[in-house]
């Protein structure tokens, strides 16, 4: 049998390298997995900046033409004074189908789902689809729905 | 018969190249963590928030809920998953203040909004989450 110098010395490199490895491996798992929840954040984060700019549009703006219905609406709102939802066109919203909101609002990829109720969380009307997934943003306004201090939530989801 | 130090044989490099490398790869660690602790911290949610508390003092002005002038009375209709602190400025009323503290550890959100309650005023909020 030789000195050994060469089998230590491979040795050392083996239990080097093994040490390396793993934590090269924790690092670049760590890394990723910390990317694809950063991915997630900035797609939440799109949701949330997407639903603040449809929740303004519809309680604060009348629509265009501001008298709209659904077959002349070009660009839709809710409100006939901000924050006052008119009846006639939460009525008139309300008929329209859901894949034509969905393009009027611009919402793709997501869906929708708008609830108008008390403050309590009593329910008074609903529209959209109800979507229960992981990926969902709900921002609430405070509204005069028929007379009366009102929650609109609306929920955008993926 | 004296038993060979190996170690001492073949140097101790492989352990140090070892050692450099785990501080290496720690020091890379704690800067993707800290680094990913600065980008995940986002305003988003305060941001929403400010639109609701906005809507509250706008519906309340339009619904003439403000013209009592009496702050106990505007907070009691006021969404309880805030807190808030108001502030009521009139011509001839004067001040009308809240003993209210703002805590300095949370977001606080502040907005400044006129209204006539038979005299033309305005009312300063200052409102953060419970």
């Amino acid at each position: 049998m030789g000195n050994g110098k060469a089998q230590i010395i491979s040795m050392d490199m083996l239990i080097a390298l093994s040490i390396a490895v793993i934590l090269l491996g924790f690092l670049i798992n760590t890394f990723n997995s910390k990317i694809v929840n950063y991915d997630n954040e900035i797609e939440y984060e799109d949701m949330q900046i997407k639903a603040m700019v449809i929740s303004e549009l519809l309680v604060k703006y009348p629509g265009y033409p501001s008298s709209w219905n659904s077959s002349n609406v070009n660009t839709l709102g809710l409100v006939d004074s901000t924050n006052a939802i008119g009846l006639a066109k939460w009525n008139n919203f309300s008929a329209m189908e859901y894949n034509e909101t969905l393009d009027l609002l611009n919402v793709a990829p997501y869906d929708f789902f708008i609830k108008i109720q008390y403050f309590n969380g009593t329910i008074i009307d609903t529209y959209g689809v109800n979507g229960n997934n992981k990926m969902k943003v709900a921002i609430a306004r405070t509204v005069i729905f028929e007379n009366e201090k009102k929650e609109f939530i609306f929920e955008l989801w993926k | 018969m004296k038993k060979k130090n190996l170690f001492l044989n073949s140097g101790n490099k492989g352990m140090w190249f070892t050692v450099d490398a785990i501080f290496a790869l720690l020091l890379v660690l704690v800067v993707i963590m800290l680094s990913y602790n600065h980008l995940n911290y986002s305003n988003m949610p305060n941001a929403a928030i400010t639109l609701d508390v906005n809507d509250q003092f706008i519906v309340m002005d339009k619904l003439n809920e403000l013209d009592s002038l009496d702050i106990v009375a505007i907070k009691a209709e006021l969404k309880d998953k805030y807190e808030y602190k108001i502030e009521i400025n009139c011509e001839s009323s004067g001040l009308i203040n809240d003993s209210s503290a703002i805590p300095e550890t949370k977001f606080i959100f502040s907005n400044e909004i006129p209204f006539y309650a038979n005299e033309n005023c305005r009312l300063r909020y200052w409102s953060w989450l419970k």
